[in-house]
């Protein structure tokens, strides 16, 4: 059969978008390192570049993708993307990728630079604030050399599947060449950590590929706990059901991405876990980040004319109220979807970030 | 190919190197619960269930994708790997509904059944339930996706064995779904060959109501195959429709008659229950079995006579009384099985109804002479003119066994003033009476009570024989009649005249003449224990004018107590096993059941065959196989065109030309019209080819019944 060798710039983290930087500012490197690959292996070329990027003077047929999954870099889920799949990996033993009846293998940027130039040199990309910039270092050299975390809140080394440590921790960490040290994110005093994991599982539930169970509703899950922490719905018990949780997924999830997406939110729990106590307990934020966006919805006892309106319009049944009787909004089951908002005509229904007076008990409409 | 060694829950295993472990633990009575994993289908690994321990390896493998290997040693009761796929089983619930009394796949649910195995924790995770959206645009499955655990094996199966791929993953508002691979149907390239039920674990996709039968009491193959529980004979439908679309004709009817001594005639004349059941129904309508067969039969070259079975002479002797369709089937097989069969039939001419009540421009007699030539070339014995007055004593004439097929020959006359006036006739009578070549007389007026298939032979018969005015009148309702929609359809096209809904009232006559049949109308028809009932319609009531008048209301044994045998409401008792109230006679036909038709007479003719030779101490096995193996390709891909094939329909002779004589008038198929209906069929046969779901009891069953 013949060998397809596919060059994967789709395949990173969201926290270090290297692929691209290194194939436009090292290309005759990258090029050289497929060229020496694709020759061991008889392959034929092909770049798999994302939408809209294009570049000039690549040694193989370059095709296109919308994609961009942490899966990637496996044979099979890029084999997938090429027969216009959604990505799935596949890890099986003695297992082939087939595409156009080739067998399929895969190399990313960063490694077809190694194959020219060595794996002593290491690409980093460090987040900070809105800010992304790319430096090239030396497997070796200690973070805080190449970039200033000392004074940092806490540092996220690698990406989704990374881990936070402390300021002054990360600035003695080495870099060496796993993919945990492709990125360096820093957050300072003013950042919330458990807004910054919502964010993270955000991104983790939007990047897992859905094959595996663990990942798919684990991702899912956790997602949705962590965003209930900053809306004053969580427990304390989360905390350990998370930790639990997470131990089994990073034993039993079926690819790398899989078994590490949890470790950013339980290194987080562990370092800040006060800050955890602090939102789930006291229902508040510090860095003034979380509660304040979850603006709560009421309807003003005053102005109810007890329509049922809105009680047909809230799809999670969160809206108690007879007819002719002031309707009322149980916050614990409200998702603040603001459908009710839409379809009250007197305008009675409002945000707050904070509850006013309302009615106890069954209430007549004007009787407040 | 290399064997190894490996130790799984202490259990040491000789297993193949291209095993997984999965595989091996399975082979071995070792059950580990799997879910996305299915025979058919390639790994994915995607449910967790599989996961167990192996020594040396940290956390857990993948069983379903981890090949054997020499030395491994593996424990499948691992606590680890047990709280993984409880882990798994919790988080699916956490979507899938967990209320499982309501769900149509109630008890044969494999989710159900891993999670009793598996068990959960209880753990305070959040239920995310998904929109209760049902999809019924597939005219044959049903998708309630809110269901979905994502285990893909109907994206697998739709892709891998079927090269369709009309299901593929996508992200909706973020969640993984399984949706249908393009804006519709068919542009996705359904061929509706329900693989994807199939391997459904869950009540996800699953088969329409009403599309197959809910019958416990069938096997898989009879459920799955509509159109082969459908026919009578179970003739192996898919089968020999395949080999048409192949050109294979020879191979098609040999195929038939695997099952039935009159393909050709069938291919005429069959009430095709099949294609009452065909899975295109639901579509656009069912394939043109009958005419496929009856396409495929006029190509029989014989090459399936090597084949055929034909035991050593036995020495026993057997009577068949009748040489219908149930009597030619009876006499054709038990001489196969070595016994020496003669046929007793009172007529000049062998066929009974096939001859004298199916109407000659239905069914040419050359080819019913062709196929009873067949049956006793092989040495049946055939008398004619013999007239059987009992069964039992034909029996103690040294006769082994009797069989009786006497059919139904007499018409059933209904209490009307004037029913015994010159110009009534019965049905039975008035075909036969054409058919020995003396037609009854009929005027210009006829009138012809009953709305069934014998019915339209009668009115149609009478056209031909000169009336100028025809008008059937029945009980039923236009869609309640029995006969067949063609033949109403073809009937109407003659000028004939169908009354529906209209009680019978009196016979009307002057001098001894009849002149009309006055009949009222009627609504709310239903059969109850005691015959029909009705409302009359108040000021309905009319008189058509008639100078002959016939009933074709149903038809009886001609036989009575005389006969030696036990009847009931004047039809031969039959208990299990078609057997008589006498040793040693057997019954089956029409004689037994009431009018019914040539496959169902053909049918249990060849049951009764089983029974008579285990009672003449054969082991009553009459299977045989004529037609080649056939493979069929699963792997059907895109057809965009399967979906734009509208049934063919056979040539048909003009009404002017038709109406006149008795000539054939349903031309039937030429090669490329049966070409290309037979390519429009589903190969529902397809599915059954696919390994049936197992559950963790049907592999503790296989280990020995140990939990």
């Amino acid at each position: 059969m013949e060998n397809l060798l596919v060059v994967s710039c789709v395949s990173d983290d969201v926290k270090a978008p290297l692929s691209m930087y290194i194939l436009r500012n090292y290309k005759a490197d990258v090029i050289a390192g497929v060229e020496k690959y694709a020759k061991e292996f008889g392959a034929e070329i092909l770049y798999l570049l994302p939408e809209q990027e294009e570049v000039d003077g690549l040694n193989g047929e370059i095709r296109y993708t919308k994609m961009s999954s942490p899966t990637l870099n496996n044979p099979y889920a890029v084999a997938q993307v090429l027969s216009g799949n959604l990505p799935r990996p596949m890890i099986q033993d003695d297992y082939v990728a087939i595409y156009d009846e080739k067998a399929v293998s895969v190399i990313t940027p960063e490694a077809a630079y190694g194959m020219t130039k060595g794996f002593d040199e290491k690409f980093v990309a460090i987040n900070s604030g809105e800010k992304t910039e790319i430096k090239k270092t030396t497997v070796g050299q200690s973070v805080g050399e190449i970039a200033s975390v000392d004074s940092a809140k806490a540092v996220l080394l690698g990406g989704l599947k990374g881990r936070f440590v402390t300021g002054p921790e990360a600035s003695k960490i080495k870099i060496d060449e796993t993919e945990n040290f492709s990125s360096i994110t820093i957050y300072n005093e003013e950042d919330c950590i458990v807004d910054a994991c919502v964010q993270l599982m955000n991104a983790a539930y939007e990047n897992s590929c859905g094959k595996c169970v663990l990942c798919r509703e684990g991702t899912s899950q956790f997602k949705q706990i962590v965003t209930e922490m900053t809306t004053g719905k969580a427990k304390m018990s989360d905390v350990d059901l998370i930790k639990e949780v997470s131990e089994l997924i990073t034993i039993g999830a079926y690819c790398p991405f899989g078994q590490h997406m949890t470790r950013p939110l339980t290194t987080a729990m562990e370092l800040f876990a006060e800050e955890f106590e602090e939102h789930i307990k006291k229902k508040s934020c510090k860095c003034g980040k979380c509660y304040k966006q979850a603006e709560l919805y009421y309807i003003d006892p005053d102005e109810c004319i007890g329509c049922g309106e809105c009680i047909d319009a809230c799809p999670e049944d969160a809206i108690e109220g007879k007819d002719g009787f002031i309707h009322i909004i149980d916050q614990d089951l409200c998702e603040q979807c603001g459908k009710c908002l839409a379809a009250c005509e007197e305008g009675c229904i409002k945000t707050a970030t904070k509850l006013p007076k309302l009615p106890k008990k069954k209430t007549k409409c004007g009787k407040w | 190919m290399g064997k190894v060694n490996l130790i799984i829950d202490g259990k040491a295993i000789l297993a193949d190197e291209s095993k997984t472990v999965l595989e091996a633990a399975l082979d071995n009575g070792i059950y580990i619960p799997h879910l996305c994993h299915h025979d058919d289908l390639h790994p994915n690994g995607g449910c967790r269930l599989c996961v167990v321990k192996q020594d040396g390896v940290d956390g857990v493998i993948t069983s379903c994708s981890t090949k054997v290997k020499e030395g491994m040693v593996i424990t499948t009761k691992d606590e680890t790997a047990e709280k993984v796929r409880k882990l798994s089983v919790d988080l699916m619930f956490k979507t899938h509904p967990s209320e499982c009394v309501g769900c149509p796949k109630y008890g044969k649910c494999q989710l159900a059944s891993i999670s009793q195995y598996v068990g959960d924790s209880g753990r305070d995770l959040r239920q995310q339930k998904l929109p209760l959206i049902e999809n019924e645009e597939n005219p044959l499955m049903l998708h309630e996706m809110y269901r979905c655990i994502l285990c893909g094996r109907c994206v697998r199966a739709c892709s891998e064995l079927r090269g369709v791929g009309a299901l593929k993953f996508e992200k909706v508002d973020g969640r993984m779904k399984v949706v249908i691979n393009g804006k519709s149907l068919e542009e996705a390239g359904c061929q509706f060959c329900g693989a994807c039920v199939e391997v459904c674990p869950t009540g996800s996709i699953r088969d329409k109501v009403g599309v197959f039968k809910d019958d416990p009491g069938l096997s898989r193959e009879m459920t799955l195959v509509p159109c082969s529980e459908g026919c009578p004979a179970h003739i192996n439908v898919p089968k020999y429709i395949r080999f048409i679309k192949e050109g294979n004709y020879p191979a098609a009817a040999a195929t038939v008659r695997e099952k039935a001594p009159f393909p050709e005639s069938l291919g005429y004349i069959c009430v095709h229950s099949c294609e009452l059941q065909c899975k295109r129904n639901h579509l656009d309508g069912p394939l043109s079995i009958r005419n496929l067969k009856r396409f495929a039969a006029s190509q029989d070259d014989g090459s399936w006579k090597s084949k055929a079975f034909m035991k050593e002479a036995t020495g026993k002797k057997v009577a068949v009384i009748g040489a219908g369709p149930a009597g030619l089937t009876a006499g054709y097989y038990l001489k196969k099985l070595g016994h020496e069969v003669t046929i007793f039939e009172k007529l000049p001419q062998a066929g009974g109804q096939m001859r004298y009540g199916i109407p000659s421009y239905r069914l040419p007699r050359e080819v019913l002479d062709r196929e009873i030539a067949e049956i006793e070339s092989i040495g049946v014995e055939i008398k004619c003119n013999q007239d059987v007055k009992s069964a039992a004593e034909l029996k103690s004439q040294g006769y082994d066994a009797v069989f009786v097929s006497v059919g139904t020959h007499a018409g059933n006359r209904l209490p009307l003033e004037g029913n015994d006036l010159p110009g009534v006739y019965l049905n039975a009578d008035f075909l036969r009476a054409i058919n020995l070549g003396q037609p009854r007389e009929v005027g210009e007026n006829v009138v012809v009570l009953g709305g069934g298939n014998v019915a339209i032979d009668c009115a149609e018969s009478a056209l031909r024989l000169g009336a100028k005015h025809v008008t059937m009148t029945c009980l039923e309702a236009p869609d309640k009649m029995t006969a067949s929609e063609e033949e109403v359809t073809w009937a109407k096209e003659d000028g004939i005249v169908v009354e529906n809904s209209r009680t019978f009232d009196a016979i009307e006559s002057e001098n001894g003449k009849v002149t009309g049949l006055t009949v009222t109308g009627i609504e709310g028809l239903k059969f109850g224990p005691k015959g029909p009932e009705f409302t009359r319609i108040p000021d309905s009531t009319v008189t058509f004018k008639a100078d002959t008048i016939i009933f074709a209301v149903g038809q009886h044994p001609d036989i009575t107590e005389e006969f030696g045998l036990e009847l009931n409401r004047g039809r031969i008792l039959t208990n299990d096993g078609h057997k008589t109230s006498v040793e040693g006679i057997y019954a089956a036909g029409d004689a037994v059941t009431g009018t019914r038709s040539v496959i169902a007479a053909i049918a249990e003719a060849r049951e009764a065959v089983s029974e008579i030779d285990k009672f003449l101490g054969g082991d009553g096995n009459i299977e045989e196989n004529l037609a080649p193996e056939q493979f069929a390709n699963p792997c059907i891909g895109k057809n965009e065109e399967l979906t734009k094939l509208h049934r063919n329909e056979p040539a048909v002779t003009e009404a002017d030309s038709r109406k006149c004589n008795f000539e054939p008038m349903d031309l039937g198929f030429d090669c490329s019209k049966a070409g290309c209906e037979a390519s429009r069929c589903l190969q529902c046969d397809l599915r059954v080819q696919i390994s049936p779901q197992k559950f963790w009891s049907d592999f503790l069953a296989e280990e020995g019944g140990q939990q």
